[in-house]
C-alpha cells in the first residue's frame, strides 16, 4: 500500500474517493485481466485470463465466495510478468481506459471538496500506478493502493502488505486518519460498492456514487445520498 | 580545480571522421558546449561532386546534428564558424590523411590533438577497405600527429575489440596478445593480410568473388584469434599497432554500442543503421522467438555520452595524464546494465503502442499482440526461420513460372486463366519479399550472435566515470560521463525507439532520411589551403550527405 501526497497542514476535513466504481466504472480486476492478457505468452495469456475469471467469480459478493481470496488469485496471475510490463501496460491503462471514463458527477464532488478546503484522498483496491496517475492528473493530496511486490524486478504476484481490499481495512482507516490529522467526523467518503460501506459509515458525511445492489440498500437504508450516472440523485 | 573549460582553452584539434554519425555529433557539441577551445580542424573529402568545405558546409546548414547550433547562433553561425572552424581536405585513406603536402607543415605545428574518429563500422567490411580506413587509417593519424608539438592522438576505436570473451574486460590494452590469448605480432598480422588482400585481387578476376573471398579468409582469421567479426579484428589491429608506435601518445577510447542521442543535439538523433536498429527492426517481424540470452547485457551509449566521454579524455590528454596506449572504455554495461531480456520486453510494449494507435487493422489485432519472446537458445536451434524461408522460395518460384493456361481445364480457360495468371505473379512477388525477409533474419541472428547470445563482457568504465565524479558540479551536468543517469526504459521507449524510426529504419529500408530545410550559412567556412588560406563554398542545390571515412 502506498502513501503518496503532501504532508497535512492545518486543515482536518478529508473527502474519501474509491476509485473503482465511484470515480471511474472499472473494477480493480480489470486491470489484472488486462496486464495478464499482455503476458508475452500466448499460454500465460490463456492461463491468466482464465484465473482471473475464476477470480472474478470469487470477488462476487456471494455468501459462498470470498472477495478477498478472489483478488489474491487475480493478482497471483501477474507473477513471473516483467514490471516494465506491468508498469507500461498499467499506465497505459490508466490513461487509455480510466481518465477518459471518469464519471462527472464525481469529478463535480470531487472539485466541490476540493473547493471546500478538503484534503482528497484516493482509494483505490487497485494497483498504485493506476491510481497513483489518476491522483496526478486530478490533483488528489493522498492516494491510497496497492503495490505488487517484485523480485528481481519480476512480479511476485503478490501485493504488498498492508492490502487495500474492496473494503478499506477501519483500522487502517483510523490509522491513516490519525496520522494525517483529519477528522473522519467532519470528513466525507464517495463509495460506489458494497465494500466501501464500511469506509461510508465511517465518516460524517457518507454518498454512495452509482452504488451496486448491495450498498444503494445500505444507502437507502441509512439515508446516505445517492448519485447517479448523469447526475440523477435519490 | 582544474576545469575542463580551463585545460582545453585554446586547444586546436585536428577531427577525422566528421561526417559520421559520431564525428557529427562531437563536433556540434564541442562548438557548442566549449566556447573556450580553439580553432578545430576538421578532415574532409570532396565526394560526388562536392568539394571537402562544400560537404561541411551541407552539414553546418542542413544536418539535424547541427541544429542546435543554428538554433543558438541564428545568422552569426557563420561568422562563429569562420572564427573557430576550418576544413582541410583528405582521406584516411592516404598516406598523411591525404593532408596536401602543401599545407601539412603549417596545419601540424598548430595542432595540439588529433582526434581520430574515421571508421568503417560495417560488421562484415571488405578486409580490403577495413585495413585501409580502419587499420592504416588509423596509423595515417598517428603519423600526422607524430608532426604536432605535442604529438598528442585520441583515437576512437570500440569497446568490442575485447572479442569472443566473459565477465570484466578492464581498460587496458596487452600488446601483441588476442582475446583468446594468442601470441601475434600486429605488424606480422597485417602483413599477412595485405598479403592476402593482394592475392585475392590478382587470383580472382571477378572483383565480387575476390571480394567474397577476402570476407572468408579474413572472418577466419578474426575467428581463430578470439574477435567475433571483421570490424572488431580490424580496430583491434589499429589498437596494437598503435601501441606499438613510440612517436605519439595516443589515448584508446573505445564506445560500446553507440546509439540514440539523449539530448544533444537532440532527443532521439540518430543516423544510418546502427547496431541496435536491425534488433529493434527484428522484433517488429513477425519473428517473435528471439535467441538471445536473456541475462546478458546489450552494452549502449547514446552518441551524446559518447561525445561527452571524448571531451573529459581530451582534457586528460591534454594535461599529460595520459601513457601512451591508455585505454578509456565508455560503456554502461558495468554500472547501469540493461539486460537483453528487458531490451526486448520494453521494445514490444513500445511496439505493441504503436500498433495499438495503428489505423493497419492488422497491425492492431494481430501485430500489437504479437509479442517478442527471448528463447535463451542459440539462433541455430531456431528452424522454424529457415524452413519458412526455404518453404515460401519454392511457393514464389512455383508460382513464378505457373502457367495458367496449361494448368486449367478448357472451359475454365478462358475465364479465368488471365486473372489466375495475374494472382500468381502478385503472390510469387509478395513470397519473394517474405524469403528476403526471412533470410536478412537469419543472416542478422547470425551476425549478432556472439554479441547477444555467446558472450557477455562486462566492460569497465572506471577512468571516465572517475574524472566525471572530479567535476565541479557544473561541468559535470554539461559534460561530464552521465550514463549512470539513464533510466532505460525511459530512454528505449521515448528516445531511442522513436528516434530509430524516425532516423535509421528508413535508411535500413531504403528510404532517404529528411535534412533540416535550408539555412543560409551567410560567412565562408575557411578551407586550409585553398586560395591561400580561405575559400568560400556555396551551394545551389548540392547533392545529399552520406556517411564518409574521413
Amino acid at each position: 500500500m502506498t502513501d503518496a501526497g503532501l504532508a497535512l497542514t492545518t486543515r482536518d476535513v478529508a473527502a474519501f474517493f474509491r476509485l473503482e466504481g465511484a470515480l471511474a466504472p472499472f473494477g480493480a480486476l480489470d486491470l489484472a485481466a488486462r496486464l495478464t492478457s499482455s503476458a508475452p505468452s500466448v499460454r500465460r495469456r490463456l492461463l491468466g485470463r482464465a484465473l482471473t475469471a475464476l477470480g472474478g467469480g470469487l470477488a462476487l459478493r456471494t455468501p459462498l465466495a470470498d472477495p478477498r481470496a478472489g483478488a489474491r488469485l487475480a493478482w497471483s496471475t501477474l507473477e513471473g510478468i516483467s514490471r516494465d510490463r506491468v508498469e507500461v501496460l498499467a499506465l497505459d491503462f490508466a490513461k487509455d481506459e480510466v481518465l477518459p471514463a471518469l464519471r462527472p458527477e464525481a469529478r463535480r464532488l470531487f472539485a466541490r471538496a476540493k473547493s471546500d478546503g478538503a484534503r482528497t484522498v484516493l482509494v483505490s483496491d487497485g494497483l498504485d500506478i493506476v491510481a497513483n496517475e489518476v491522483g496526478r492528473v486530478l490533483g488528489f493530496d493522498f492516494v491510497v493502493a496497492n503495490a505488487l511486490v517484485y523480485e528481481d524486478d519480476l512480479a511476485t504476484g503478490e501485493l504488498l502488505a498492508p492490502v487495500v481490499g474492496p473494503e478499506l481495512d477501519p483500522t487502517r482507516l483510523t490509522s491513516l486518519a490519525r496520522q494525517w490529522g483529519v477528522d473522519l467526523a467532519r470528513s466525507s467518503a464517495y463509495g460506489a460498492s458494497e465494500g466501501d460501506a464500511f469506509l461510508l459509515s465511517h465518516v460524517g458525511r457518507a454518498c454512495a456514487i452509482c452504488p451496486d445492489r448491495g450498498l444503494a440498500r445500505v444507502a437507502r437504508d441509512l439515508g446516505w445520498p445517492i448519485v447517479l450516472s448523469g447526475g440523477d440523485g435519490a | 580545480m582544474t576545469t575542463i573549460r580551463s585545460t582545453l582553452a585554446g586547444k586546436r584539434l585536428l577531427v577525422t571522421g566528421v561526417t559520421g554519425f559520431l564525428g557529427k555529433v562531437l563536433v556540434a557539441f564541442l562548438l557548442d558546449r566549449l566556447p573556450e577551445l580553439g580553432r578545430i580542424t576538421v578532415l574532409s573529402r570532396g565526394r560526388r561532386g562536392q568539394t571537402p568545405s562544400q560537404r561541411i558546409r551541407r552539414i553546418a546548414e542542413r544536418s539535424p546534428a547541427w541544429r542546435p547550433l543554428r538554433e543558438r547562433y541564428g545568422r552569426a553561425l557563420g561568422d562563429m564558424l569562420a572564427e573557430r572552424l576550418e576544413v582541410v581536405s583528405g582521406d584516411a585513406r592516404e598516406e598523411m590523411l591525404g593532408i596536401p603536402a602543401a599545407v601539412l607543415d603549417e596545419l601540424t605545428a598548430r595542432i595540439d590533438v588529433v582526434v581520430h574518429v574515421a571508421g568503417l563500422t560495417d560488421f562484415v567490411p571488405d578486409p580490403a577497405d577495413a585495413v585501409s580506413v580502419n587499420v592504416r587509417g588509423a596509423l595515417r593519424a598517428a603519423d600526422v600527429a607524430a608532426r604536432t608539438p605535442s604529438k598528442r592522438l585520441l583515437h576512437v576505436s570500440t569497446c568490442f575489440v575485447a572479442g569472443k570473451v566473459d565477465g570484466d574486460v578492464e581498460e587496458v590494452l596487452v600488446p601483441g596478445r588476442s582475446p583468446n590469448g594468442t601470441r601475434f605480432d600486429p605488424h606480422s598480422e597485417l602483413d599477412a593480410l595485405e598479403s592476402v588482400i593482394e592475392a585475392s585481387r590478382e587470383r580472382e578476376p571477378d572483383p565480387a568473388a575476390a571480394r567474397r573471398e577476402r570476407i572468408e579468409i579474413g572472418q577466419q582469421r578474426a575467428n581463430a584469434l578470439g574477435w567475433p567479426n571483421l570490424y572488431t579484428y580490424g580496430k583491434s589491429l589499429a589498437e596494437h599497432l598503435l601501441a606499438r608506435r613510440d612517436d605519439v601518445t595516443a589515448m584508446l577510447v573505445r564506445p560500446s554500442i553507440v546509439e540514440c542521442a539523449r539530448s544533444f543535439p537532440f532527443s532521439g538523433w540518430n543516423e544510418g543503421v546502427n547496431t541496435s536498429a536491425p534488433l529493434v527492426w527484428l522484433t517488429g517481424t513477425m519473428h517473435r522467438s528471439m535467441p538471445f540470452a536473456g541475462d546478458h547485457v546489450l552494452d549502449v551509449v547514446p552518441v551524446d555520452s559518447v561525445a561527452r566521454g571524448i571531451t573529459l579524455s581530451l582534457a586528460e590528454l591534454c594535461r599529460g595524464h595520459v601513457r601512451h596506449a591508455d585505454v578509456v572504455q565508455l560503456a554502461s554495461g558495468d554500472h547501469n546494465p540493461f539486460l537483453l531480456r528487458r531490451v526486448v520486453d520494453i521494445t514490444a510494449l513500445a511496439r505493441r503502442r504503436q500498433y495499438q494507435a495503428s489505423e493497419d487493422l492488422f497491425e492492431r489485432l494481430v501485430l500489437a499482440h504479437m509479442d517478442s519472446l527471448v528463447t535463451g537458445r542459440p539462433p541455430e536451434s531456431d528452424a522454424l526461420v529457415p524452413a519458412a524461408r526455404k518453404a515460401t522460395k519454392a511457393a514464389r518460384d512455383f508460382l513464378v513460372g505457373f502457367d495458367a493456361q496449361a494448368h486449367l481445364p478448357g472451359p475454365l480457360r478462358e475465364r479465368f486463366g488471365a486473372t489466375l495468371g495475374r494472382w500468381a505473379q502478385k503472390t510469387a512477388k509478395e513470397l519473394g519479399t517474405t524469403s528476403r525477409t526471412l533470410g536478412q533474419i537469419e543472416e542478422m541472428l547470425r551476425l549478432y550472435q556472439p554479441f547477444v547470445f555467446d558472450h557477455d563482457p562486462r566492460l569497465i568504465t572506471e577512468r571516465v566515470r572517475g574524472w566525471t565524479d572530479a567535476l565541479d558540479p557544473s561541468e559535470r551536468e554539461t559534460l561530464g560521463f552521465d550514463t549512470a543517469s539513464i533510466d532505460w526504459r525511459d530512454y528505449w521507449m521515448n528516445v531511442q525507439i522513436p528516434g530509430l524510426d524516425q532516423w535509421s529504419l528508413p535508411a535500413l529500408r531504403g528510404e532517404r532520411v529528411p535534412e533540416d530545410p535550408p539555412f543560409d550559412l551567410g560567412a565562408p567556412i575557411r578551407e586550409v589551403g585553398a586560395r591561400g588560406a580561405t575559400r568560400s563554398e556555396r551551394l545551389s542545390e548540392p547533392p545529399s550527405l552520406e556517411e564518409g571515412a574521413e
